[in-house]
């Protein structure tokens, strides 16, 4: 868990809201939930594997 | 050191695509004016100099900027030298050098129906034609300018926008 990923994370995130910012005043309010919803997703696929990572370490905490 | 430098390459080449997606917009505009000025140009010599097709053309390419001005000449040319009749010329010299620029279908389409009117008719009924095109190109135009206030940003920003993300993504 690096440092590294929660400062991508922010960076992600401020652009996907500044892009949705842009295409909402452009008109395009689809591709602008459509862009929210990717930047989503691609947070969420950086995420799962700390995510899983730390079941594991609940799991081998608990022993079960 | 040559991650960074790979980042700013990718950066550089997503803003550098959304500023030429953008830039043909602007271009259509330009082109769109310049045309609708040498077509009036070309109502006014008709009118008032009485001079032949080809002549004209050459006059009005030299008094346009040069992109407007190539297809006049390659008219002219068209009907000096392979003496094709002025509507065919003007048509063909529309196709060759018509990818060059960055102008609709529609526009091309107006542009086309000069043709069929242009040395085939009197002065006045050649006038009333070339006056109907250039108000089609002038609706055109409107619409160009609309199109480009409301895309043009946009696709900078997008391309700057998309570059910055790929970059934070995969660096």
């Amino acid at each position: 868990m690096g440092i590294d990923l929660i400062f991508k994370i922010a960076a992600i995130g401020i652009l996907v809201s500044v892009l949705n910012q842009v295409l909402i005043r452009a008109g395009r309010e689809e591709q602008a939930m459509l862009t929210t919803l990717a930047g989503l997703i691609v947070v969420l696929m950086m995420v799962i594997k700390e995510i899983s990572r730390l079941f594991e370490t609940v799991k081998s905490v608990f022993n079960l | 050191m040559i991650k960074i430098f790979g980042c700013i390459i990718v950066f550089a080449a997503c803003a550098l695509i959304g500023y030429f997606l953008a830039s043909s917009k602007y271009e259509r505009v330009k082109e769109i004016r310049s045309f609708i000025q040498a077509l009036n140009m070309l109502e006014t010599e008709i009118r008032f100099a009485l001079c032949t097709l080809p002549e004209a053309f050459i006059k009005i390419s030299l008094l346009v900027d040069e992109k407007t001005g190539e297809i006049f000449k390659l008219a002219s040319e068209n009907m000096e030298k392979i003496k094709t009749n002025a509507s065919s010329a003007w048509k063909s010299a529309l196709e060759e050098k018509g990818t060059s620029f960055s102008l609709n279908s529609e526009d091309f389409l107006i542009l086309k129906s000069l043709g069929d009117s242009l040395g085939n008719s009197d002065v006045e009924n050649q006038v009333k034609s070339i006056r109907l095109v250039v108000e089609r190109l002038k609706n055109q135009e409107h619409k160009a300018e609309e199109e480009r206030y409301k895309n043009g940003k946009l696709l900078k920003s997008m391309g700057v926008l998309g570059g910055l993300t790929l970059v934070i993504i995969f660096c």
